[in-house]
């Protein structure tokens, strides 16, 4: 950026080359850049990948163990757990994005910088679903495993895979409010994990409703999570409202994420 | 808990008046303050983003809503699990380009809490709707709400399904000729289609007569009607050509007959035989169980010498009064020889008993002699015979009068050796098929129990009579078996593998990383400081 007298207000030619500067014509990927490097250094982003690998590597070896010679290869079996556990890891791995940026003071200095409070949620959310998206890629390990010792179903895989990526982005997107809504990184965590539990249960929910108003029952499930992903994606169906489904969960809870920071903002 | 109360009561209405009457005062008491609070600038800004949130999300849903109509869906399995397979979709074209066959309805009784279920399977039963042409119509039926429905298709557990042809004359359905399959698996689903939708009418008339055994044969009855369809009834042979009769013999609307004899103590008369000869002669199927001539009489009809004149001459077969014996191969007392010399090209073997495997158990049966020479047009074959150590007792009151089971030892004067129990004869002519076994005991309900062939031979005996398998195979759709069926294998020493890898390896190697760099960033933080 070129040098500038103290107490002039920079010209938009000038705003726009320092918006290059973080991050070129989209400001958001300089706080994706930031935050994804940031998960690489820090040793909670490794327990937490060390505690999923350790359950599914369990969990795999107790599957084969018993499906051995008896069941076909399954592939779709280690994303629907990656999904029920993100209640669990959803919310550990965003509670610091912004409410730690919040606790330090942080957030005041990076929302002086020439990007919208949605460019700078953008680049965050995007830098941990990258994140995610890693461990998912790591997983393929268990299908390459499938595939020596049997016969699996790729096309189902690749739906099963999907989906998972889509409901991580989801999950991501939905504990990424609480991080917005508290400087607590744990009550973030702990209503996020809240949240995405039931939204996970909801068609249990559901089902315990149908009796008494099936409409609403209807209604509740669709809202659930399992419901887009569970008997459809990970079976290897992929229908467009599901998509929809997980995107539009995305939007929503980032546009959400966005509102808090603006108000934040605008009571500060 | 106050939450579930019915009734608000006077601790929650007190509540609300108190916290109204507080904000009443607030404003009146601080004017300036209240003002400041409702048009200040958070609520403003905040009121606002309320609002957008609201209607974004409104018309996120609106969105959702219209592409959830749109049943826009994908199967992207290899295996094809929630699409037709290329044989499924031939047999529905064939289905739909045939007009004789009536529409049908699958009845889906999944429960509530199946609901991912149907989602998941409704992808399949609309690929079924458009590959017939619609022809083909599906609801999904909640069995816990809808228990007389369920249980009238014979639904025992949510998740089944029934296959239901509709009747094209009233437009209702054929209920009673429902076909039920147990999971959506595509295979079953389609056979059960072509089941149900086919046009197949066959009948059995099992011949009621003196001492006859029709009635116990329940469990053949049942696989006939409830596993394959048919209908069963139970007539004397004059009652079958009355004009009067519901169901009477060569009636062109069905597609197979057949008679059964299933024993019976006294010979048929000259009328009931002539009703036997006519039908057989133009080309009727039998199905004969000789029962036991271990009666006072010393008589059976399955002996009497007019049937066995008729047999030989016809079919080159003859059944005879001796009860055979077996000292050797037997079943706890001589009288329950067992055969183990199973035709292995004919339907004994050949409709599912697995060869060199099938026994059969017969209770004092008689024996079969084949004619060397067959009759014009008839192919004779031998079914089922006894080991060599059987031997033949002509004087039945030795048997009768038995005090002991050394008496029913063979003695000099007895012949033995190796006798036919079971034979089965065609005549390519006419198309008449018979079948013979020298015992009711091959297919009465007291033997289907026990750990041998007879309850299954006694229904492939049914089906090759009537061509049955034929007609069977015209209905079933066999589906290629595809890689991805094929259950996983993995050694010993590929389990230790994977165990290794994915227990120690993976999550210890990213432990491990996880390690050195918070180990890194100390020493940076160290060095910088």
């Amino acid at each position: 950026m070129t040098d500038m007298p103290l107490g002039t207000l920079p010209t938009e030619a000038q705003v726009e080359e320092r918006a290059v500067e973080i991050g070129g014509a989209m400001p958001f990927i300089a706080v994706f850049k930031r935050e994804f490097k940031q998960y690489f250094r820090s040793p909670i982003a490794y327990g937490v990948a060390f505690a999923l690998f350790l359950f599914l590597g369990i969990y795999f070896n107790g599957f084969v163990s018993q499906v051995n010679g008896q069941m076909p290869a399954d592939t779709t079996l280690i994303p629907s757990i990656i999904t029920f556990l993100m209640f669990l890891f959803a919310p550990l791995l965003t509670m610091r994005l912004i409410a730690e940026e919040t606790r330090e003071g942080t957030l005041e200095t990076l929302m002086t910088l020439p990007m919208s409070e949605w460019q700078f949620i953008v680049g965050k959310f995007l830098a941990v679903w990258a994140y995610y998206t890693v461990l998912l890629v790591i997983s393929l390990i268990y299908v390459a495993i499938m595939s020596m010792i049997g016969t699996p179903d790729y096309g189902a895989t690749i739906g099963a895979y999907f989906g998972a990526w889509l409901y991580g982005g989801a999950v991501l997107a939905i504990a990424m409010i609480f991080s917005a809504l508290t400087e607590d990184q744990i009550v973030a965590a702990f209503l996020g994990a809240a949240t995405i539990l039931v939204l996970y249960l909801s068609n249990t929910a559901a089902s315990a409703l149908s009796a008494q108003s099936p409409v609403l029952a209807n209604i509740v499930r669709e809202l659930g999570l399992t419901a887009h992903y569970d008997a459809t994606m990970a079976a290897g169906i992929l229908r467009l409202e599901d998509v929809l489904y997980f995107v539009f969960v995305m939007i929503a809870a980032l546009f959400i994420t966005t509102r808090i920071v603006e108000i934040r903002r605008w009571r500060s | 808990m106050a939450l579930t109360q019915p009734t608000f009561g006077i601790i929650g209405y007190g509540g609300i008046a108190f916290g109204v009457l507080a904000l009443i005062a607030w404003i009146l008491l601080a004017p300036a303050q209240a003002k400041g609070v409702l048009t200040g600038r958070t609520v403003r800004f905040g009121g606002t983003s309320l609002i957008v949130t609201i209607l974004v999300i409104v018309a996120l849903a609106v969105v959702y809503v219209l592409a959830r109509n749109q049943n826009v869906r994908v199967d992207l399995t290899e295996s094809d699990a929630y699409s037709l397979t290329a044989e499924s979709r031939e047999a529905m074209a064939s289905y739909a380009a045939d007009p004789t066959l009536p529409d049908a309805r699958l009845l889906a009784f999944y429960s509530a809490s199946q609901a991912g279920a149907q989602d998941r399977d409704s992808a399949l039963f609309d690929d079924y709707v458009r590959n017939s042409g619609g022809k083909l119509s599906y609801e999904f039926i909640d069995p816990e709400r809808n228990p007389q429905q369920a249980s009238l298709y014979g639904v025992t557990r949510p998740g089944q399904i029934a296959v239901v042809a509709v009747d094209p004359a009233t437009g209702e359905l054929a209920t009673e000729d429902a076909a039920l399959v147990n999971n959506a698996i595509q295979q079953d689903l389609t056979n059960a289609i072509m089941e149900a939708t086919a046009q197949g009418q066959f009948i059995a008339y099992f011949i009621t007569s003196r001492e006859s055994e029709g009635a116990d044969m329940t469990a053949l009855k049942d696989i006939l009607t409830n596993r394959w369809d048919w209908t069963v009834v139970d007539a004397n042979l004059t009652q079958l050509t009355s004009p009067d009769y519901e169901y009477p013999l060569n009636d062109p609307n069905f597609d197979g007959q057949v008679i059964i004899i299933p024993g019976g103590s006294a010979a048929l008369t000259d009328e009931e035989l002539g009703i036997l000869e006519n039908y057989l002669a133009n080309g009727g199927d039998l199905v004969l169980y000789a029962g036991t001539n271990l009666n006072p009489d010393q008589t059976s009809l399955a002996t009497s010498q007019n049937l066995n004149d008729y047999l030989e001459a016809n079919f080159g077969l003859r059944i005879h009064p001796e009860v055979l014996l077996d000292t050797t191969q037997a079943y706890q007392t001589p009288l329950l020889p067992i055969s183990t010399n199973l035709n292995t090209s004919a339907l004994v073997t050949s409709i599912g008993v697995a060869r060199g495997q099938g026994v059969l158990l017969y209770q004092a049966p008689n024996y079969i002699t084949v004619a060397e020479t067959a009759p014009a047009n008839v192919t004779t074959t031998t079914l089922s015979s006894s080991s060599d150590s059987a031997y033949l007792i002509s004087d039945l009151s030795r048997i009768m009068n038995a005090q002991s089971p050394e008496e029913l030892l063979p003695q000099s004067g007895d012949t033995t050796g190796r006798f036919v129990l079971g034979a089965q004869a065609e005549n390519t002519e006419t198309g008449a098929r018979i079948v013979v076994f020298t015992s009711t005991s091959i297919a009465t309900d007291a033997f289907s129990v026990l750990n041998v062939s007879n309850q299954q031979v006694a229904a492939n005996s049914v089906v090759w009579a009537t061509n049955f398998d034929n007609f069977v195979s015209q209905i079933t759709i066999p589906q290629q078996q595809r890689p991805q069926d094929v259950p996983l294998f993995a050694s010993e020493q590929d389990l230790r593998n994977i165990n290794f890898l994915t227990i120690i390896v993976l999550p210890l190697g990213i432990l491990g990383v996880g390690v050195y760099v918070w180990w890194s960033n100390r020493k940076r933080g160290q060095v910088k400081s």
